[in-house]
């Protein structure tokens, strides 16, 4: 805290207040104290309110309404109930787990090379896009079996260790807005299955008529950053997961080779993957190892039979 | 007594009357020795006085009491007295039991203390003696109304030790009122024999420099002696309206209670003669002795008496117990309930009146509006002086001498007559200066204790109708006696409505309501503003305020000042002096009555502002702000933002030098730092 407040003494009108308006022990901590050794007084939690209610409905960006002087300066836009509700997931999430995020880099070149073979006849096939994602979901789902304690949750100081493997897919909107359906059973699922399962909830979710139960009980998620050739993410976890992994875009890249003749500088497909985890019950070690297993099972990918 | 004038004796009274008598006796004498066993059992009955040995005076004060004209106020040792004025075994019973039932209040009061108030036998007082004044009381409306009767009260002669039945023989004497005082000589307070009462062996004796007062003697032990003694008591009183005192000499054959025990402080030989005197036998012996009964006869009488106490016994035991939520009924009557000014608000625009103006003018309105007013105290009719502040000037001359009169110096007289007074009929209201100031009220307080629990003790049969007006507080450089406060001791007793206005129109409002309303109302007037200007207000002719009501003087947001009385006006000063220097909004809330408390207001207000500064002139240790405060901690906790303070006197004396009467006062100086310093809490 360090600054001149005095939140040692938190009277009942004001206690009142914070449980009528839910307010955080983060924002108490903002709210300047004007009564005795700074002490915060029921108007200052009140003056507050009206700040942040004003705020709320008054600005963009988080700018302060009355920090302009010119109305043309900006526009308002009321949010979404979606919108609002990814707002408060998300804050959610920060204030409930410790978040940590490990970087480790792939060589997907022969991943790359599979779909370069495969994409034609997968797409006159199953009339569906071959992508990466259904390779890193299923090694995904290989590795949470040999790393429980991220396919977890937290229930006060009990650990839950879940026996299903459900992965979410953060899948963004038009609009902006992101959702996470959720592939269910994905250790029961094979390549193709996973493909066509997130196909399905792709268009379900584009559409909007995901319903209740393709968003729930995920156990873990992933999102994809490579898109728009983003590398690296910290991403924020799905409550009450304890971990989510960010797929970073496929680049070419020059890379030290260690081949019979000795290392050679070639020009490999690199990918990042990013794992963002729940310090609270993953350390480091566990974090780094289920990276590195699941590089290892990504880089050693070449069965193309799997279709 | 010239023997030629003896109504009764053993030859000449009738057989019809004798036997009435002797059943009286019998039935009195198995019920006072049946009394114990009802304790041994765990029945009840656990306070008993046993009559035994006073029965000659006691049938003889029953007998001559008519309940069509008279009023009769027995002490807690007169069975024999309640059975002989008409109660049945089984209404004596009930009351030992303290059964639903019981016609002298319903179980409320002590067991053995007997009375029936639909037959004027009234419910009276543990506190020996208490009821003298209630008959001079009821005696003294007797005679204002021209009512021919008696009021008899009746008592041990160790109660004459009590100051204020001296104050009764002295007010009765004086006014020439129809009292009977009957004094039962036993020879004993409890344990304390009568030669450590008082130097006279007849404690009677004390009495004989009093002027208006006839002293007669009798045996009460004898029946025809005692009947002789009140029937002439009684002609006497009526005829010339002069009290009289009925000296009875008794014995006491058992201890004085069951609490007692006699064997510690009376020999053998004593214990063994007051058998011999006993006056149930003496009776007996004398019917045989002179033939006016057979043994035959008599045994006869005895066996159907003892028959009908077996009957009263089982229908009293299977009586119903007062019910434990019945507690909070008749603990104070219903008041009147202003029709027109509902909340107690005007906007009345007109010339401004005083605070004494107010009390004045509205005193006047209400005793021409009801005839059987009457207003009594020190100094309250005085020729031009109507009371040392004069707020009763001009009472006396339009009202007469009948119902505008002086006391004497005699405080607990003058409230104690009052509850009397208001006995004669339940339309009467008595306006009492309880007091010079209400510094000088506490020698009443005997009186106010026992005006407290006459509604309650009745289950609701009698209330006094009074009205106590007391000039109180200080800011007059008074000094420790024409200074006080004292609702913080008075609010301690349940019974009473407490008002303390600040204003002219809320005093008059005030006042009004409570000379309508049933029930007993201290109406405290602050009387240092009397003639300020501060609390000079418009009045309309016929304002009321309901009690009860408070008024927000001041609306605000930042802090609730609870106040009443001399402080209100220092509460707004110091509330706009605020608001001037720090734009910090007060509300100030003058609650007016103490009792009953508008906690609804205080409560809301408390809640919206969320800060409290209770404010008055009383001292601030176990004064009135401490009930407020707790009231709001119990129904507004979770809404305070900060302590409840108080602002009142120190805990001292209030000194007469004014440098210490600033030190020990609340001023508006102090009110505007503590209500600053928890505003910036």
């Amino acid at each position: 805290m360090g600054n001149n407040k005095n939140i040692s003494f938190i009277s009942p009108a004001v206690q009142k207040i914070i449980n009528k308006e839910n307010i955080s022990f983060d924002e108490l901590l903002k709210i300047k104290g004007s009564g005795l050794n700074g002490r915060i007084r029921k108007t200052d939690v009140l003056n507050y309110l009206k700040i942040k209610k004003t705020t709320l409905l008054n600005s963009k960006n988080n700018i302060p309404l009355n920090d302009s002087t010119n109305e043309s300066d900006f526009e308002i836009v009321e949010m979404s109930r979606i919108r609002k509700i990814i707002a408060e997931h998300m804050v959610r999430s920060i204030h409930t787990s410790a978040h940590v995020t490990n970087f480790i880099e792939t060589d997907v070149t022969n991943l790359v090379n599979w779909r370069e073979k495969n994409k034609d006849e997968f797409f006159k096939k199953e009339n569906i896009k071959l992508t990466y994602l259904p390779v890193i979901v299923y090694y995904t789902s290989k590795t949470l079996k040999k790393f429980p304690y991220l396919n977890a949750s937290i229930e006060g100081d009990k650990i839950i260790l879940k026996k299903k493997i459900n992965i979410g897919i953060a899948v963004a909107l038009d609009n902006y807005n992101l959702i996470v359906p959720v592939i269910k059973n994905v250790d029961k699922l094979n390549i193709i299955d996973i493909a066509k399962e997130i196909n399905r909830l792709v268009i379900l979710a584009r559409t909007k008529k995901l319903s209740p139960d393709d968003i729930r009980d995920g156990t873990f998620s992933i999102t994809n950053l490579g898109s728009f050739k983003n590398l690296a993410a910290t991403p924020i976890i799905n409550q009450p997961q304890v971990a989510v992994l960010g797929i970073g875009s496929i680049e070419k890249k020059p890379s030290v080779v260690e081949t019979s003749e000795g290392d050679m500088i070639a020009i490999r497909q690199k990918m990042i993957l990013s794992l963002s985890y729940d310090h609270r019950i993953i350390d480091g070690a566990l974090a780094g190892e289920f990276l590195y297993s699941l590089k290892t099972d990504l880089e050693n990918f070449n069965n193309i039979n799997l279709l | 007594m010239n023997n030629n004038l003896k109504k009764y004796g053993i030859k000449i009274t009738n057989k019809e009357t004798l036997e009435k008598w002797f059943r009286i006796l019998i039935r009195s004498r198995i019920i006072d020795d049946k009394a114990p066993n009802y304790l041994k059992q765990s029945l009840g009955w656990s306070y008993h006085a046993p009559a035994a040995g006073h029965e000659g005076i006691q049938l003889a004060i029953g007998q001559v009491f008519d309940r069509t004209t008279d009023h009769l106020f027995p002490y807690y040792r007169d069975l024999v007295t309640c059975i002989s004025a008409g109660l049945t075994s089984e209404e004596i019973i009930l009351n030992g039991l303290s059964k639903d039932t019981d016609v002298a209040g319903g179980g409320r009061h002590m067991s053995n203390h007997f009375a029936k108030p639909e037959w004027n036998i009234h419910n009276v007082s543990s506190v020996t003696g208490n009821h003298s004044l209630h008959a001079v009381g009821v005696a003294r409306a007797m005679k204002k109304y021209n009512h021919k009767g008696v009021a008899i009260c009746s008592m041990g002669e160790s109660a004459t030790s009590e100051g204020f039945f001296y104050e009764a023989i002295n007010g009765a004497t004086r006014e020439k009122l129809p009292v009977i005082f009957v004094i039962q000589d036993n020879g004993y307070g409890i344990s304390v024999p009568k030669r450590e009462q008082t130097a006279n062996t007849k404690a009677s004796e004390n009495f004989r420099g009093f002027k208006n007062l006839r002293i007669i003697y009798c045996n009460g032990k004898d029946v025809f002696d005692s009947m002789n003694a009140m029937t002439e008591a009684k002609e006497f009183c009526l005829k010339n309206s002069i009290p009289v005192i009925v000296h009875a000499n008794c014995v006491r054959i058992h201890s004085h209670s069951n609490s007692d025990r006699h064997e510690l402080y009376r020999d053998d030989y004593e214990l063994n003669y007051v058998m011999l005197y006993d006056p149930v036998a003496k009776f007996r012996r004398m019917l045989l002795r002179y033939n006016r009964f057979t043994n035959d006869e008599l045994t006869k009488i005895e066996e159907e008496i003892k028959q009908e106490i077996k009957e009263s016994h089982q229908k009293a035991i299977n009586a119903p117990d007062p019910a434990p939520e019945s507690i909070f009924d008749f603990v104070i009557p219903e008041p009147y309930v202003p029709q027109k000014y509902k909340d107690g608000l005007h906007n009345f625009q007109d010339n401004k009146k005083k605070l004494v103006e107010a009390i004045n003018e509205t005193l006047k309105a209400e005793f021409r509006r009801n005839p059987d007013t009457f207003l009594w105290g020190q100094d309250v009719a005085s020729k031009e002086k109507g009371g040392v502040f004069n707020v009763t000037k001009g009472m006396l001359q339009e009202f007469g001498n009948d119902r505008i009169f002086n006391a004497p110096i005699a405080e607990d007289f003058i409230l104690g007559t009052a509850n009397g007074f208001c006995r004669f009929k339940p339309e009467i209201r008595v306006v009492v200066e309880g007091a010079e100031f209400a510094d000088y009220f506490w020698p009443a307080m005997e009186q106010f204790v026992e005006m407290t629990h006459e509604y309650w003790r009745t289950k609701g049969k009698f209330t006094p109708n009074v009205v106590i007006r007391l000039a109180s507080g200080g800011y007059i450089g008074g000094g420790l006696y024409h200074s006080q406060t004292i609702e913080g001791v008075l609010t301690t007793f349940p019974g009473v409505r407490i008002v303390y206005p600040s204003f002219a129109d809320d005093a008059a409002g005030l006042l009004r309501t409570a000379i309508r309303s049933k029930g007993i109302t201290v109406f405290l007037e602050p009387k240092a503003l009397y003639y300020s200007p501060k609390a000079a207000t418009p009045v309309p002719d016929d304002f009321e305020v309901p009690f009860g009501k408070a008024k927000i003087h001041i609306y605000g947001d930042d802090l609730t000042i609870i106040t009443y009385g001399n402080t209100t006006h220092m509460c707004i000063d110091a509330a706009n002096k605020i608001k001037n220097e720090y734009n910090y909004t007060i509300e100030v809330i003058d609650i007016r009555s103490l009792i009953p408390l508008d906690k609804e207001t205080i409560i809301n207000s408390v809640k919206k502002t969320g800060k409290a500064l209770i404010v008055h002139e009383d001292k601030v240790f176990s004064g009135f702000g401490a009930e407020i405060t707790s009231t709001i901690i119990e129904e507004a906790f979770e809404y305070l933002d900060g302590p409840i303070k108080r602002v009142g006197s120190t805990f001292t004396p209030v000194g007469f030098n004014k440098i210490l009467e600033n030190a020990i006062l609340p001023n508006t100086e102090k009110i505007y730092s503590a209500a600053l310093n928890l505003l910036n809490y």
